[in-house]
């Protein structure tokens, strides 16, 4: 069943004077399956976040449509999106988002305590999350008093408390150590065989190969996939490289 | 690299950084100029040699020590709020090579941009300024205005001494600030994740029983007396209460919040408390500075607004009539011939609209307890001093047109103008039944309103006399009788000069015998309240300007600080429109806070206010307090004001 689907998407910036036009996306089409793991690959600057936003709802796009379980985001009314977001949508960012005013346990409550739930079922929800995630005993700790993988972990735990039907990652493991980043996206690993949905930006390979399915944008468009299949992470990792090497030297066909 | 680079570089800085820094250079430019004019005007000899001229020159001395002392504590202050900001750019410099003893040669510089560019500024606009606001006292005082303009060179060195001295110290303190930190620190320094407060307990107790003392003095105090001695106390219990309840006191509140789940975990609160803690952890010390200052501000503003205001009041409390004879040694005969006196000077001056008022009385200063008064125990103490009135009823009935008629141990006994509180009273050892009849009280006796006073109508001469030889026998250093003549006249005021002085003429051989005349010391009155009232308005200005100062760079931190809290509450999932609203009632939270404490230090200090105004002969409170009202009314429009023009550049960094 496809949960999100991206039709004919075109993002233009207009610069403040207004003379000069940037497109950012020029014309993306995919669709992402419950249950896939997606890493959207990139060089800087090919348009990887401006999509993000857009799949977020945090930005609106120029033409096209961003369809989640065939809702097109646009029939949302503004006033409407932030919960939208909320109920649908968890966020992990390379740099954490977390709330320094806030504990991180409080900081993982947040989007609960936004929907209205009762600290019962809050503290319910959380503690198998947080053993989980191995952050039960950094409740009570603040985000500056922690570690840059804990709080990516910690923020993890915050995008998953809604139970949402789609993740998004920016970046996740841009500001981690590879250690934590190890960490992180073996915990990545285990949700998508928990049958968790993730469309995650990066560009590492690292981070990519651990995904079931990696898209290539280039100049604003979907310019290659690659399914992993029965592919080992080694295998996966290889292909990717080659890829890359291939697409960014501007070499011939790829196979 | 030479000087020209450097001073090239510091001159960018402070262009680039103007947002912070032009209202910094505005605050020192007019506090140079206020200095300089309060040492101009207080230095003037024209106005020393004016009639009430000394004490009008002390108090403007005054006005301009403490004009030096706040410049001081205030410029450090901003100057700190400055370096705080500008940490992150002195480190990227440093990254960027520039040494520590690059960056201090940049900091001097730039320091002596601002040294001589505001000491030139402020002393200009200063020199122009003194005219004009010695026209303005000249103006408070009644004082016919004297031309020419003068520039006090005196008043320029100390000026430029005390302000270079000061900018030195200044520039100390932020080689200091380089001196100490490491690049890196630099370079995080304003978005370091700073430690949560703990609750403090130990401080926050304290603070709130220093304030609930410093409000209970201020309750308790009953005579004008009490009050000068414990004003001072309650004012710094209330000042260490209010720091202490800010920092920590407002932390252990919202910790208390958070502890309870229920209340917590709403989506309204939990975002409220927790931004709260950190604001208050934050800000704490700076709201406690607005706090005070706004205190300070309307104290004085409506202190000596309603003096000036008041001085027809005041003058009329300590001259109840336009000319007044007095004979510290009193007798029957000496008051017949002080008002044949004055009816003879009446007759000769030809004013005839006069009303004369004589009396004899007899006073004694005495301890008052319970229900006796008796000798004056020599103590420190002035709480239970109280001052006896004695006149017969004879004097009474010519005085009131009231008969009292006394039997047996009756007198007609009065306590500060209204009956007396007990059934009997023991004076100096007799014992006596008060009968009471309404009255008012009688003009220049009996309302005194420093001390309780008593007002003792005895029935004849013979028990006038008994009472005063009791009265001199134990207390040898008692008054003798007091004989007065009271002239109330409405005539011009060349005649009434004309009286008084062939009044003072006619009695200067007598022994111990003076007249009192209401317009000879209204001069003096007037340089007094008006030199209050000038400094008053002067110093309030000053503080007001820090108070906006304050409340614009605690924006312009909170701006910044909320600006990355914004953008990642966007993603978690709020819409706009609610982080606006719980970050703008945040801010109004933090702003108004301030505001409402100092109203209510205000309304507490009301009373102990009004006793030290007694001390000033103001004794009208209604007039007092419409003062105080529209005072707070207007500085709460004026801070309502600064905060929207200011809140304006809020949300210019916060978008």
């Amino acid at each position: 069943m496809t949960i999100l689907e991206v039709r004919n998407l075109k993002k233009t910036y207009t610069t403040r004077s207004g003379s000069t036009q940037v497109q950012a996306l020029s014309n993306v089409n995919f669709s992402v399956e419950r249950g896939e793991f997606v890493a959207i690959m990139g060089e800087s600057g090919s348009g990887k976040t401006t999509l993000l936003n857009l799949l977020a709802s945090l930005d609106k796009p120029t033409s096209g449509e961003v369809c989640l379980e065939g809702i097109p985001l646009s029939s949302v009314p503004e006033n409407k999106l932030a919960v939208f977001r909320r109920d649908n949508l968890g966020f992990v960012f390379q740099d954490f988002n977390l709330l320094d005013t806030f504990s991180i346990q409080d900081n993982i409550f947040l989007p609960l305590v936004l929907s209205g739930k009762q600290y019962k079922s809050m503290q319910f929800m959380l503690q198998p999350l947080a053993k989980s995630l191995h952050i039960s005993d950094i409740l009570n700790k603040y985000p500056y008093e922690v570690s840059g993988g804990q709080k990516q972990r910690a923020a993890v735990a915050r995008a998953l408390i809604t139970n949402p039907k789609l993740i998004l990652a920016d970046e996740p493991t841009g500001s981690l150590d590879s250690k934590a980043t190890g960490q992180l996206l073996q915990i990545f690993s285990e949700l998508h065989e928990q049958g968790q949905t993730i469309v995650m930006v990066t560009h590492s390979l690292q981070a990519a190969c651990r995904a079931s399915r990696v898209l290539y944008i280039k100049d604003g468009e979907v310019f290659h996939q690659i399914y992993r299949g029965q592919m080992s992470k080694e295998a996966m990792y290889q292909r990717l490289s080659d890829t890359l090497t291939a697409l960014t030297t501007g070499g011939g066909e790829i196979a | 690299m030479h000087n020209g680079f450097y001073r090239k570089l510091a001159l960018t800085n402070l262009i680039k950084n103007s947002q912070i820094y032009l209202p910094y250079l505005i605050t020192c430019t007019c506090t140079i100029a206020m200095f300089y004019i309060m040492r101009f005007i207080s230095t003037n000899d024209k106005l020393e040699d004016m009639s009430g001229g000394p004490q009008l020159t002390i108090i403007l001395k005054f006005g301009s020590i403490v004009i030096g002392i706040f410049a001081a504590i205030f410029l450090f202050y901003s100057n700190s709020f400055l370096m705080k900001r500008r940490k992150k750019e002195l480190g990227l410099y440093n990254v960027l090579g520039l040494g520590k003893w690059n960056l201090a040669l940049m900091l001097f510089h730039e320091n002596c941009i601002v040294m001589f560019g505001t000491i030139a500024a402020g002393l200009g606009s200063g020199i122009i300024a003194s005219k004009l606001m010695l026209l303005l006292l000249l103006k408070i005082l009644k004082t016919p205005r004297w031309l020419g303009f003068s520039v006090s060179l005196s008043s320029v060195i100390s000026t430029v001494v005390l302000f270079a001295l000061l900018f030195l110290l200044i520039l100390f303190y932020n080689f200091m600030q380089v001196r100490v930190v490491n690049p890196i620190e630099l370079l995080h320094g304003s978005n370091q994740g700073e430690k949560e407060p703990k609750a403090k307990w130990l401080i926050a107790i304290p603070s709130f029983l220093a304030l609930a003392a410093g409000y209970f003095i201020a309750q308790w105090v009953d005579s004008p007396m009490d009050a000068m001695g414990y004003f001072l106390i309650a004012v710094l219990l209330v000042i260490f209460g209010t720091y202490g309840l800010f920092t920590t006191g407002s932390i252990v509140l919202l910790k208390f919040l958070r502890s309870r789940k229920r209340y917590y975990y709403r989506t309204k609160h939990f975002i409220t408390v927790s931004g709260m803690i950190y604001r208050m952890k934050q800000n704490a010390v700076g709201l406690g500075n607005i706090c005070i200052l706004s205190t300070m501000v309307l104290v004085m503003i409506s202190g000596t607004v309603s003096l000036y205001v008041g001085q027809e009041d005041v003058m009329n409390t300590r001259y109840p009539f336009t000319i007044e004879l007095i004979a510290r040694h009193g007798s029957e005969e000496v008051r017949k011939e002080l008002e044949q006196i004055t009816d003879e000077e009446l007759n000769k001056v030809g004013i005839d609209d006069a009303a004369t008022e004589s009396c004899l009385y007899y006073t004694v200063t005495a301890d008052y307890s319970d229900n006796s008064i008796g000798k004056a125990e020599n103590n420190d103490s002035m709480k239970d001093i109280c001052i006896a009135y004695f006149v017969t009823a004879e004097q009474h009935e010519a005085l009131t047109g009231e008969k009292l008629s006394l039997t047996g141990s009756e007198l007609g006994i009065w306590l500060n103008g209204d009956a007396l509180p007990f059934d009997s009273l023991s004076i100096f050892g007799t014992n006596c039944t008060p009968v009471s009849v309404e009255r008012t009280g009688i003009k220049g006796l009996d309302v005194n309103d420093i001390y309780d006073t008593f007002y003792i109508v005895v029935p004849d001469d013979a028990a006038m006399e008994q009472f005063y030889q009791t009265i001199r026998t134990i207390e040898p250093a008692a008054d003798q009788f007091t004989a007065t003549v009271g002239i109330d006249s409405k005539a011009d005021s060349e005649t009434l000069d004309s009286f008084y002085h062939a009044l003072g003429e006619r009695t200067a051989d007598m022994d111990e015998v003076w007249v009192e005349s209401r317009s000879e010391n209204k001069v003096d009155f007037m340089s007094m309240y008006g030199g209050l009232f000038f400094v008053g308005i002067f110093l309030g200005s000053l503080f007001l300007m820090a108070t906006v100062m304050i409340i614009y760079y605690k924006q312009i931190f909170e701006g910044h600080e909320d600006k990355e809290r914004f953008r990642i509450m966007q993603n978690v999932g709020l819409s706009r429109k609610e982080i606006k609203t719980t970050i703008h009632s945040q801010v109004l939270l933090v702003f108004f806070l301030p505001l409402f404490t100092a109203v209510i230090h205000i309304a507490f200090a009301f009373k102990v206010i009004t006793k030290l105004l007694y001390l000033l002969n103001l004794t009208n409170v209604s007039l007092f307090l419409t003062c105080t009202l529209i005072t707070i009314g207007a500085f709460a429009a004026i801070y309502i004001l600064v905060y929207s023009l200011t809140a304006k550049s809020y949300y210019k960094i916060v978008q």
